[in-house]
């Protein structure tokens, strides 16, 4: 139960490709229309463009620390003190967002699939497998990662490709209407959403992974892919249904997936949308969940993670009934608070690891 | 409903708390079994309809004046 657990570079890859589309390929489209009108394809290339060199820094910094997570690094670089202090907050980040995301799942199934049902059984219902999940260790949720990895890329594939026909150019014109700061600050948005929190894939990385050749290629590449997924998303959603419509809606793609119509053969097929969501859903939310266990065990010296998986992941589902009082609550502290908070972490904090390990450097030559 | 899921809730934890302890595991089912009263104690005041104060709400809070300043 103890021994080292290790997972390879395509699994990772898989991690991932779902942590980036997780959240953000049903709700960004939304968001961005809102703050970046037309121009919301533009903010996320944008998005793109300055999300890959904050994958290049996270890279770097494995590579100079290969063999500790987060809660090593905080202890070397900081001190015992600091460190602690820091991984506490860590942690407090990745429980914050595991429920954050188990209450983005649970109202997505209330108001879209099961109308009827409470909206706390299936926190519940969805955190008892993640826990399980987590609970039997980061190995087999990466083999389930592979494993599910075609059917959420084919299903997305098969609704992005069939909806290319209906694709409208007037709707996105006129190009950079909005203005530069806008189209940023949709972008900061995509950015809090997709590529900030991947810090809690410190908690996997450099450390757990095994055989790391060609690795800052492979990792780009899946990263690449995953913006590329959203890209297509958000291009897709606004030029089908227009700006007006989208930006009215909690859930565009699958609005998307409802008015998908082809010949009158296929119709209603928004189910594979949300199947597709609840497999990504999972993966971040177990990795969120890995990170804040993981991290906890390491931080009060437990013997084995695994006896704190269940204590946590119940505080979780309390925690997710109470974060959020309604959807509205939701937007409008996504809009506000959340992207302060994640760049926190996802910029400022590697930033301050970068400082403390040069300076480190420094010292050890003179 | 939500009585039999604090019984699945206890059963279980009952289980892994006995397993640690027999592995001579003091330090651990303690930690245990204070963070699962923790997160159960939430829980039931969730249920019994209490308010509880929202995390979210002091992360604004610390937050609020960054929003202030980009905006």
């Amino acid at each position: 139960m103890n021994g080292k657990e290790e997972i390879n570079v395509r699994q990772f890859m898989v991690f991932l490709f779902l942590f980036v589309i997780g959240t953000s390929i049903l709700l960004s489209p939304a968001t961005l229309a809102n703050i970046a009108r037309e121009s919301a394809w533009i903010s996320v290339v944008s998005a793109l463009i300055i999300g890959t060199a904050f994958i290049l820094f996270f890279l770097l910094i494995s590579i100079w620390h290969p063999e500790q997570n987060i809660v090593d690094l905080n202890r070397l670089l900081f001190g015992k003190w600091v460190g602690t202090v820091f991984s506490l907050l860590f942690i407090l980040f990745a429980l914050v967002s595991s429920a954050t995301v188990l209450w983005t799942i649970g109202h997505f199934m209330v108001v879209q699939v099961l109308h009827e049902t409470p909206q706390a059984f299936i926190h519940i219902l969805f955190m008892f497998v993640v826990i399980y999940g987590t609970y039997l260790g980061i190995e087999t949720v990466a083999r389930a990662g592979e494993l599910f990895f075609p059917y959420v890329a084919v299903l997305l594939l098969i609704i992005l490709v069939f909806s290319i026909p209906s694709i409208d150019l007037n709707y996105i014109k006129p190009y950079f209407e909005t203005g530069i700061q806008e189209i940023f600050k949709g972008a900061w948005f995509d950015l809090s959403v997709s590529t900030f929190p991947l810090i809690v894939l410190f908690m996997v990385y450099p450390k757990l992974v095994q055989d790391k050749k060609k690795v800052v290629k492979k990792v780009t590449l899946a990263y690449i892919l995953g913006m590329l997924t959203i890209l297509a998303a958000t291009f897709i959603t606004t030029s089908v249904l227009g700006v007006a419509y989208i930006s009215h809606h909690l859930y565009p793609t699958y609005v998307l997936a409802k008015t998908l119509n082809i010949e009158g053969l296929i119709q209603r097929v928004e189910v594979i949308i949300a199947v597709s969501w609840i497999l990504t859903i999972f993966f971040k939310l177990s990795l969120y969940f890995y990170a804040a266990v993981t991290a906890l065990s390491q931080v009060l010296k437990v013997k084995s993670y695994r006896s704190l998986t269940f204590p946590l992941g119940i505080f979780v589902i309390a925690l997710s009934l109470i974060v959020y009082p309604s959807s509205i609550y939701a937007t409008e502290w996504n809009e506000t608070t959340w992207i302060y908070y994640s760049a926190t972490f996802g910029v400022l904090y590697p930033l301050l690891i970068g400082v403390a390990t040069f300076i480190r450097k420094m010292f050890k030559r003179s | 409903m939500w009585v039999i899921l604090y019984g699945v809730i206890i059963a279980i934890s009952w289980i892994q708390i006995r397993g640690l302890w027999s592995q001579s595991n003091k330090r651990d089912s303690l930690i245990y079994i204070v963070t699962m009263s923790f997160s159960l104690t939430i829980l039931i005041l969730f249920q019994l309809g209490v308010p509880i104060p929202n995390p979210l709400e002091w992360i604004s809070v610390v937050y609020d004046p960054v929003h202030s300043f980009f905006q």
